[in-house]
């Protein structure tokens, strides 16, 4: 394993990657809101950006599952001081689905809808 | 930080103990949702190499997986890293709780919070379950870990209150 200090200016998404590969299987992500909000402020290449994506795919995609009952609650604590466009301190409003798409970007967009239209599947089955 | 192991630091003790001694990494068992999408997305480019062929159909039969295994194909084939046996993993858990400087954290109030322990040297987050099984290991940046606890030495030297 390849535990050479990690160089975060070389590889900006070192941290936030790992804890999102590496942590969100067993929901142990402590700072990922924090080094999510670092990247922001860093000018990252296509591929970092590509990469990025797809990471910031995987943290919405389980945070919306409604099967994942075992999200902690302190990921779910939003931060209201922050701006919404940056939806990682605002997970607890994505989770209960009150969180407003058309701020988030499109590949995120996709799977923020589909999870709400499942909860939506879900509440008519119920009441039905 | 305490300067005598109260009933909380002794548990702990026994869970990094336990956890040096096991090598235990236990199971995952994949059940439809993001998790199982997520695991199979990053295994599919690689799904032609029987190693990763065995893991992916286990998952997609929904049977126990070795997280040991799982953890050691991930950063082998999806993150490219220069690991070549699982047994790797262990060697650098190891080297954090071996850390002497490593810093325990304080875990949570609920019984099922795991122990995180952080080697500022090696840049590297353990994490312990309270029954010592090994949970995960991943590089981390120090911070937001919560509430320091204990340094690793002092707490193996600290007699039982």
């Amino acid at each position: 394993m390849d535990i050479s200090r990690p160089d975060p200016d070389t590889d900006p998404l070192v941290w936030y990657r790992e804890t999102v590969i590496f942590g969100l299987d067993e929901w142990i992500v402590p700072g990922l809101r924090q080094q999510r909000e670092a990247l922001a402020q860093f000018l990252l290449n296509p591929a970092q950006i590509s990469r990025l994506r797809e990471l910031d795919s995987y943290v919405v995609d389980a945070v919306t599952d409604p099967d994942n009952v075992t999200v902690p609650e302190e990921l779910l604590t939003d931060d209201s001081a922050q701006p919404l466009s940056h939806w990682w301190w605002h997970l607890g409003q994505l989770r209960a689905g009150d969180y407003p798409a058309e701020l988030l970007p499109e590949h995120l967009w996709k799977i923020y809808r589909q999870s709400s239209a499942h909860d939506q599947l879900k509440a008519d089955t119920v009441s039905t | 930080m305490t300067k005598a192991l109260n009933a909380q630091s002794v548990l702990a003790v026994q869970a990094l103990k336990e956890a040096l001694a096991k090598r235990d990494w236990g199971t995952r068992v994949f059940h439809s949702g993001s998790m199982t999408r997520r695991t199979l997305a990053e295994f599919a480019p690689y799904e032609h190499i029987p190693e990763v062929k065995q893991l992916v159909d286990v998952i997609r039969q929904g049977k126990p997986v070795d997280a040991l295994l799982l953890k050691y194909a991930k950063r082998r084939y999806v993150e490219s890293e220069d690991v070549r046996h699982p047994d790797d993993l262990n060697h650098w858990f190891e080297e954090v709780i071996g850390d002497g400087k490593a810093v325990l954290f304080k875990p949570g109030a609920d019984p099922n919070s795991r122990y995180l322990v952080y080697s500022e040297r090696h840049q590297l987050l353990a994490v312990v379950a309270r029954d010592g099984r090994r949970v995960s290991l991943y590089k981390h940046d120090g911070k937001e870990l919560g509430e320091p606890w204990w340094i690793l030495a002092d707490l193996i030297r600290t007699p039982t209150r």
